[in-house]
Parts: C-alpha cells; structure tokens; sequence
C-alpha cells in the first residue's frame, strides 16, 4: 500500500468554516520525503489553522488529511508518535525540569533502552547548539533557548526510522509550526539546515516561515496562503514574483539572485 | 549527583524515615507507652516469649486499639493526599493546584455531610452499616463534581490559569460551605460532632474495620496514579504535545480526574478535611529531584505519610491530654507556605 518514497503528506482540498467564516478553503498541498515544504502567507491567512488541521487537532469540515496511506486521525496514535515530529509555535511548560529531561521526553514514545536515549538526547543537544543547557533547568531559559531545547526534543522522537515489527510505518514527517520566530539569524539557519539535514535523511519536512530569504533558501517548493486558500505553489523562482508578493503580502520587493548560490533573494524596493 | 540518582537516595531516606516516625506515633500520646512496651509487643507478635507481659497489658491495649490503627491511617491518608496533590498539579500543569485550595476537599466534605445526615435520618440499626459505604461514595461524587467543575472553569488547552483556577475554587468552596451550613442548621447534636470532625479533620476515628476497608481502596488508587506518570509527565509540556507524544489526552484527563477524586473523597470520608498536605509534600519534593512523576509520586507518597504522622504528633501532644484536630495544624503550617508559593508566583498571577 505504502512502498517507495511516493508516501508521507497529502493534504486534499481542506476546508474549515468557524462561525460562518471560511478559514480554509479547499487546501491542498503535499509534501514527500526528503523535500522542505515551506508554508507562507500574512497573518491570519490561516497556517496555525492548517497546522492544526494536518496535526489532528482540529477537524476538518471538508476534505482529508492523508499521512503515510492513511486518514491521519486514523493512525494509532503511539504508531504515529514514531513517524511524526510536532513542534508547536510556543510551549506552556512551566515545571522545573532539566533541559535533558525535556529532550529526553521526545523519546518517551520510542522502545529503545536507556543508553541509546541518552545517547540521541546529547546529539540533538549538540545539533542545536544547546548542550551546554543540558543540566539547566528549563524555566530559566531565555525563549530563544526553550525553542532549540523544544527543536531538539522532536527530533529526538523522530531521530531513526521507526522499527516496527508490523512495518506497517512509513516514512516520517516533521512539522515545524515558525521554530525560529525567537532565534537569532546564527540559529535561525542552524535550525533551517537542521531540517535540510533531516530531509536527506527520508523525512518530509513541512516549516511555517515568515522570512522569505530562508523560506527560498532552504526549501524545495513553498506553498502560499491567503485568506484560507493556496495562491501559489512551485519552488522559490516561480512563487517570489514581484507581482505575486505584492498583492498576496502587500510588499513592494525585488528579487535579485543570490549572489554565489543563485536562489532569489527577496530586498525591499 | 544526578537527578536519577538523587530521586532514588530521597526516595531512600524517606523510605527509612517514615517506619521511625511511624514508631513515634505509636508511643506518643495521652497515655505513656514505653518504647520497651512496644518492643515487647513485636516480639510477642512473632512469636517470642516475653516474660513480662502482665505489665504491658494495659500499652499493649492501647497500641493495639488505638495507636496502630491511627498511625496507620495517618500513612494511609497522608500518602494519598500527597499523591492526589502531585497528580492534580500535573493534570492542572498548575503547582499551586491543591485539592483543599481549589475546593475539592470541601465538595468531598460536603457529600461526606450529606452522607452522614441522610443516613442519620434512617433508623440506628441501619445507620453505621451503611455510612461505612454511602459516606465514601458520597466524598467521592463531592469531590468528583468539584474536581470536574474546576478543571472545566480554569482550564483551557494552554492550560490553567491561576487566577482563574484559584477563583473557581472559591466558588466551589463557598458553594460547599453554603450546603455544609444548611446541613449544621438542620442536623441533631451527634450528627453535628459528627460534622464538627468533618470540617476540621481527625485521624482519631481509626478502627481496624475501617481501615479492612479502605486499605485495598487507597492501595489500588496509589498504584494507578502512580501508573500515570509517563502520561503526566508528557502532560506538562502541554495537551497537544503530550498527543503528539502518542498519548490518548482525554482518556488520561478522565483517569486522573477519577483516581484524584476517589482518593480525596475516601480520605475525606475517613479523616475529614486536612488542607496542605496535598500542596506542600510535593513541593518540597519538586524542589529536590525535579517534577518527574515517576520519582515525584512515590517520594511525595512516603513525604506525606511522614508528615501528616507528625502533625498528628503535634495535634496530640500540644494541648494533652486532649487533642487538636489536625486539619488546624497542617493549616497552621500550609497557609505560611502556600503564601510564599503565592508571593513567589505574584509576577505570573497579574
């Protein structure tokens, strides 16, 4: 049913209506292993409700989210933990916990022992730059700081290819709902080769961004919404059209090719 | 020393602690007993010949009757109220979250009062058989439906807030004390000592009938709360989070709401109403190994026990020969303390 690459998101003509509002209409999109698919689009042009909608926390009035071959709220949902990597705009936790024990959490759904736990805490530490908070406890950090330790929990949960005996998994996904909106420009492209890093490795990455320079320079394709509908869709020199980013983002831009590696860049004009 | 490490070590101590304190307990009070006495009783109890025991009779007797079942009860009582307190904090990801603060004690309170007037309405014969159940079960929908109210007003899918939180307890605590007051007004005088002890809580009741009873209850719900530690752990870093983790939210949400409830409605329904212990023990322990739940249930398990111990220690020997109840001296050493929680915590409250 699900062989090959040819598997992991498709999102088929969603819509969602709240209170007579249409906050989607009939979206699709998808998003296959090893491709960064990057969502853009104003405030309120209705990402946070996508995201919701593809996460299984909101349902959705029309249309269905397919995640590896099945409905995504079909999937049982310690199967899905293994194949699917969440990590949401902000996090409410506010007990004191070590740093590694909130990364270490991200491997509360996998069956591997302790040591090989540890083991991947500490390398998803490392990668985002945040070992040395390892002992820290986690309400002293700085928000910049929660967001990496929060990055890094996720990836933990999704660090290897799920082992099931019914190998009835597919390949995994990782959504990332903007995880650099606190960062520093340092760790903002950490975090986006990070998931560039994780995409060569069979995930499907799905990233919600506002900075069009990182949208265009680490993903395959973007997907442009406005006012719940998908208005461009395709890789970074067919969506940033000086046209298209003026009626879609009200911005008047130019676009100029970066200078060693080729990819559009986006300046205000 | 890591946290893990620590966590065990703490969980040692107190583990060593509490049986000393238990040994306290038992030898402490009105009546002297020696710690000769007791140790003489042990021995016979396995089987060792104690020549002297014509003049332990009368020890004996109280540790026996007395004593024991209400050390025993103390340890029963405190462990579950520190339990339930750690797990509602976890539920409400709330650290002030504590069943006599949010109202849960007094909507338990208040079915246990129901229970005791109703069935003192019915004929004496009928009426000690069948408050050893209703008054239970009644706790238990007191505490339930203040439980459910509560977490329905103050907590949204960010969380609970304080505020919020802390104010539906006050409602529910009003509401309670309105229906305990009616109750006060139309009860009988024994109904009304009865009532008395609710409201202020004793562990001076304690018979070994009761305890047949509520032993296997407490142990079952102790054991099932302590199964939900990895669920509440994930819990804290919020209710979709803790999905994503693969746990089943609502499920987890309505075992905890239960188990919270059946523990403080029974404990209630035994030893009436003792504020704190709920808030404090697990504080403290948080405070040494972290908010793990695997650790943290156990250690406040065996903390609580130890603490509620003296504090009955305490309500014994201040005013001897008679006693305090105890709900004034876990109140007289929670309120300063969950004050300085509140001032700590004054800047997020707003």
């Amino acid at each position: 049913m699900k062989t090959g690459n040819n598997i992991s998101l498709d999102v088929n003509g969603v819509s969602v209506r709240r209170s007579g509002r249409l906050l989607l209409d009939n979206v699709s999109f998808t998003a296959r292993p090893g491709e960064v698919v990057a969502l853009l689009g104003p405030n309120g042009a209705g990402k946070s409700t996508l995201f919701k909608v593809v996460t299984d926390e909101m349902p959705a009035d029309g249309g269905d989210v397919i995640f590896n071959g099945k409905p995504v709220n079909d999937w049982d949902l310690g199967e899905r933990a293994l194949m699917l990597g969440i990590l949401p705009q902000s996090s409410s936790l506010n007990f004191p916990f070590a740093v590694g024990e909130v990364v270490l959490l991200g491997r509360s759904p996998c069956s591997t022992g302790r040591e090989e736990n540890a083991a991947i805490v500490h390398k998803a530490l490392e990668k985002v730059d945040a070992l040395h908070l390892k002992e820290r406890n986690y309400t002293t950090l700085s928000g910049g700081e929660k967001q990496r330790v929060h990055l890094a929990r996720v990836l933990t949960q999704i660090w290897t290819e799920p082992q099931s005996s019914s190998s009835s998994l597919g390949p995994r996904l990782l959504l990332l709902d903007e995880p650099t909106s606190a960062l520093d420009p340092a760790h903002q492209h950490q975090t986006l080769r990070i998931a560039r890093e994780f995409a060569r490795h069979n995930v499907a990455v799905v990233v919600i961004l506002h900075d069009l320079n990182l949208a265009s320079q680490y993903s395959d394709r973007l997907v442009m919404l406005c006012n719940g509908q998908v208005r461009a869709e395709g890789t970074p020199h067919d969506v940033l059209k000086p046209a298209l980013l003026k009626e879609l983002l009200d911005i008047d831009v130019c676009i100029i090719p970066h200078p060693v590696n080729g990819y559009p860049l986006v300046v205000a004009a | 020393m890591n946290r893990e490490n620590r966590a065990r070590l703490l969980t040692a101590v107190l583990a060593v602690l509490l049986p000393l304190i238990m040994v306290l307990s038992i030898v402490t009070g009105a009546v002297p007993v020696g710690l000769d006495s007791f140790v003489a009783l042990l021995k016979s109890w396995f089987g060792i010949h104690v020549p002297d025991a014509q003049s332990h009779a009368q020890a004996w007797l109280v540790v026996e009757v007395i004593r024991m079942p209400r050390t025993v009860l103390g340890v029963l009582v405190g462990s579950t109220l520190a339990i339930c307190g750690g797990a509602m904090q976890g539920l409400f990801r709330n650290p002030l979250a504590d069943p006599s603060i949010i109202g849960v004690s007094s909507g338990a309170a208040l079915g246990a009062g129901v229970g005791i007037v109703l069935t003192g309405l019915l004929p004496v014969a009928l009426v000690s058989t069948l408050q050893v159940y209703t008054v239970p079960f009644l706790a238990f929908l007191g505490g339930f439906g203040a439980t459910l109210a509560v977490y329905k007003i103050g907590t949204t899918a960010n969380g609970s807030s304080v505020a919020t939180m802390l104010l539906a307890g006050i409602a529910i605590g009003a509401l309670s004390g309105a229906g305990m007051g009616t109750l006060n007004y139309i009860a009988d005088d024994t109904m009304l000592r009865n009532l008395t002890f609710w409201q202020m809580g004793s562990l001076g009741g304690a018979t070994w009938e009761q305890l047949t009873v509520i032993i296997p209850v407490l142990v079952v719900i102790q054991a099932a709360l302590m199964s939900q530690a990895k669920g509440l752990n994930a819990l804290l870093l919020g209710e979709s989070e803790a999905r994503h983790l693969g746990h089943n939210i609502q499920k987890l949400k309505v075992r905890l709401i239960v188990l919270t409830a059946l523990g403080i409605g029974v404990s209630v329904s035994v030893s009436g109403m003792i504020g704190f212990v709920g808030l404090v023990v697990p504080h403290l322990v948080r405070m040494t190994i972290g908010p793990d739940h695997r650790f943290l249930l156990p250690a406040s398990a065996l903390l609580g026990a130890s603490l509620l111990l003296l504090a009955d220690v305490i309500a014994r020997v201040v005013v001897s020969p008679a006693e305090l109840p105890i709900g004034i001296v876990t109140a007289l050493l929670g309120a300063p303390f969950f004050m300085s929680l509140l001032l700590k915590q004054r800047s997020r409250i707003g």
